[in-house]
């Protein structure tokens, strides 16, 4: 009896926290599946190591935050943030809307239609709007979460002071409500407070050697490390973008997944010293 | 018709003796005065030196025609409240045409008084007179004002002087020394000797006042052909009462645009309040619109950004909303489209969406990218304003121009515009860069791909663009991936080529 209702209990936890259903010691019970995977759909990045801590990949109408890992990575984050973005619009139809800064095109660039379509970002499918600061950007973003033809939405905030935790909280609750995801790139610390579901530190990732040959750079290739994950454990790894197939691909025997001390709470010491190897 | 006249453009009070000059015949000569300086004796046409003997006291205040004249168009629109058709008459009167509104006051005296009280309110003397034509308007709202039947203008017209007919001083001279002094005694008398002897003008204007040639006033605003307004007695002040207000006005607009099989691609929204201040709301769609909840959705957002600066203590009491630009739409069920019901309800959203995000910031921040017909990179793309044809047919983009297998992209995800210039070192002068500083920062290039060659557009005389480019993909010791470019040949087209920054790769 107490047993069914500690399941019970446990189902419902699972429920308000929206995520799988963990159950110690072992295998999953069929019947846990079926409810942990209502009413929640998740898009997997396509590499398993990742997808594993993500309870089967990034959650579809939710918050997840993308930072440079260390000052001046804005380039890697965006890069990352608009691989992200081509692999749900290639799962989902309809426009992405960026929502965007004014002084974030000015400073960090615009968005540039015949490399967006590089990385595998159709620009046709994008919808731009520029607002002249934070609280405008954050409400065209969460207006654009009220509008279920959208694919996604990508909020970059040149100023990321504006957002406090109550701010990234509404976009998360209007994004459950709507089920359209929204990326963040906030251009803040890592360390700031967030309701993001997950958040990501990147940096560029560069091979030893030199070379100036035609083709020297290869595909673009971000260290990621996953900071905080509502879901679950933390990690961190080497990826690369491959466009054509709108898919991630782990680059390095370096990656792995970090042991999270606690299970919701992500332990900054250790994710920070892994990002400083 | 009524006509108005100010006479002091800058009341600063009542009892000082104030006027403004101007310098007309190599003299300063008064232009206006106030009615205290006009009961000490004063003219407008005087000498400032002869006023000056009489009153050492004057106040003397420069003219300033242009400051008058936007003064005369704020009232002009003030007065917005009482008819839409207003029409300057520079300058210093005011054309209402308001056939058909006066009822709304309570008839066309208490219209007036409602008028004079308010421009009065506002340290405005004017006098306003009511007639069938602007002409005979402007003879009497000069001379005591009142009003004229519809069969009355001869009689009222009769006694007043010849240069109540809107005529220039050398025609009044002229007329004076023939005797010619009441506009009674023009009635009568021979047309084409006059018109010989004075020109055309003359019967022209006496005419008009007349009613004997028709006259039209060119209203400062086009009057739209859809629109709804409300009055109140009692002012609305509260955010709620302005919505429901907005409510009842949208649902007579869209009524009327679907009886003509349009829909609105522009709303102005005016609120006149009570105190004199006039706030003006102008909202674009994306496409035409005939919702009335939409309309009045897009409208309340704008107002709540203006909050602040409405006027809260004392409230509005005339309220209208027009649809000055509007488009063909052909009748739909509204419902059936708006549902699940499959078919439109994505766009239907989606338009939705743009439409409240273009209430906020304006139809032209929000945009989407357009391939253009340019190897120049920054030539190669357009920001145009996000119209939802488009985005629902996709686009003249490519549909898989995603990178070659291992290659890196060859243009960067982000362009930076204009160009930056930055300090760059290459070992030797055409070959790529080693290491380069940009915003105090620098960067040790540690691989580069490149040069493409970019040649400038000569066909096209485009600023900026005239040199050669040389671009590079260049990797940071970090792994970060810039766009640089050298600019001019080295020695064909330069001597030191300068090296620019123009784009952020992933």
């Amino acid at each position: 009896m107490a047993r069914v209702l500690v399941e019970e209990l446990r189902r419902k936890i699972a429920a308000i926290e929206a995520r799988p259903l963990v159950v110690p010691g072992g295998a999953v019970p069929g019947e846990a599946m079926r409810h942990a995977g209502e009413g929640r759909s998740v898009v997997p990045l396509g590499v398993p190591e990742i997808d594993h801590l993500l309870g089967g990949g990034l959650a579809r109408g939710d918050l997840h935050e993308v930072t440079g890992a260390t000052p001046r990575q804005d380039g890697a984050a965006t890069g990352f943030a608009l691989a992200l973005a081509a692999r749900l619009m290639a799962m989902r139809p309809g426009p992405l809307l960026w929502a965007q800064q004014a002084m974030s095109a000015q400073e960090a660039g615009a968005p540039y239609g015949p490399g967006l379509s590089l990385l595998g970002l159709n620009p046709g499918r994008l919808l731009i709007v520029h607002s002249g600061n934070a609280r405008d950007t954050l409400w065209a973003a969460e207006e654009g979460l009220s509008c279920r033809a959208l694919a996604l939405v990508l909020a970059e905030l040149w100023d990321g002071r504006a957002l406090s935790l109550i701010a990234s909280r509404r976009l998360r609750l209007a994004a459950q409500a709507s089920g359209v995801p929204v990326l963040l790139l906030s251009g803040r610390n890592a360390d700031a407070p967030s309701a993001a579901s997950t958040r990501w530190g990147v940096a560029a990732r560069s091979d030893a050697g030199l070379s100036f040959s035609a083709h020297a750079l290869g595909r673009p290739r971000w260290k990621i490390a996953l900071d905080k994950n509502r879901g679950g454990r933390l990690g961190a790894w080497t990826v690369e973008w491959k466009s054509d197939a709108y898919r991630f691909h782990l680059s390095s025997a370096h990656s792995g997944a970090l042991a999270a001390l606690s299970f919701d709470r992500p332990d900054h010491a250790r994710s920070a010293a892994h990002g400083a190897e | 018709m009524r006509d108005r006249r100010r006479t002091a453009p800058n009341e600063a009070s009542r009892t000082a003796l104030l006027v403004t000059v101007a310098k007309t015949e190599k003299a300063l000569r008064l232009v206006a005065l106030n009615k205290a300086a006009a009961c000490a004796g004063l003219t407008s046409g005087m000498a400032l030196a002869d006023a000056r003997a009489m009153l050492p006291v004057l106040d003397v205040v420069e003219d300033g025609p242009e400051a008058d004249a936007a003064l005369l168009r704020d009232v002009a629109q003030w007065c917005g409240r009482y008819t839409p058709l207003v029409a300057l008459d520079r300058p210093r009167g005011l054309f209402l045409d308001i056939c058909g509104c006066a009822h709304l006051f309570g008839g066309e005296a208490a219209l007036v008084d409602d008028l004079l009280m308010r421009l009065a309110g506002a340290g405005f003397a004017a006098a306003a007179a009511v007639a069938p034509t602007p002409g005979a308007a402007f003879a009497l709202a000069r001379h005591g004002g009142g009003f004229i039947a519809e069969d009355g203008i001869v009689d009222a017209l009769a006694p007043l002087p010849l240069s109540a007919l809107r005529l220039d001083q050398e025609n009044v001279a002229a007329l004076d020394r023939l005797g010619l002094k009441r506009i009674g005694q023009l009635i009568d008398a021979p047309r084409a000797p006059l018109a010989a002897r004075l020109g055309e003008t003359l019967l022209k204007r006496f005419d008009q006042a007349l009613g004997r040639m028709a006259e039209p006033i060119s209203p400062l605003t086009p009057v739209p052909r859809f629109s709804a307004e409300r009055r109140f007695i009692e002012p609305l002040a509260l955010a709620d009462g302005i919505a429901a207000c907005l409510k009842s006005l949208t649902t007579h607009l869209a009524a009327a645009l679907e009886r003509r099989g349009g829909g609105a691609r522009r709303l102005d929204l005016v609120l006149f309040g009570v105190a004199g201040s006039r706030v003006s709301i102008t909202v674009s769609t994306s496409r035409p619109l005939r919702d009335a909840g939409r309309m009045a959705e897009l409208l309340n957002e704008r107002l709540a950004a203006l909050a602040p600066r409405a006027d809260k203590d004392t409230g509005f009491d005339v309220i209208r909303l027009s649809a000055p630009v509007t488009a063909p739409l052909d009748p739909v069920q509204i419902g059936i489209t708006d549902g699940s019901l499959g078919g439109d309800g994505g766009s239907e959203d989606l338009a939705r969406l743009i439409d409240r995000l273009g209430a906020r910031f304006g139809l032209r921040r929000i945009v989407r990218l357009s391939p253009l017909d340019s190897h120049i990179p920054e030539f190669a793309v357009a920001a145009v304003p996000a119209v939802l044809e488009a985005l629902r047919n996709g686009s003249a983009w490519p549909e898989d121009a995603s990178a070659e297998d291992d290659d890196a992209p060859a243009r960067p995800m982000r362009l930076i515009e204009p160009p930056e210039p930055v300090d760059a070192i290459a070992e030797v002068p055409d070959g790529p860069p080693v290491r380069f500083s940009w915003r105090r920062m620098s960067y040790r290039v540690a691989r580069a791909e490149g040069p493409e060659r970019l040649a400038p557009e000569w066909w096209h005389a485009r600023g900026g663009a005239h040199l050669t480019r040389d671009y590079y993909r260049v990797e940071d010791e970090d792994g970060r991936r810039f766009w640089l470019y050298r600019a001019g040949l080295y020695i064909q087209e330069t001597a030191s080529p300068r090296w620019f920054i123009h784009g952020i790769f992933a």
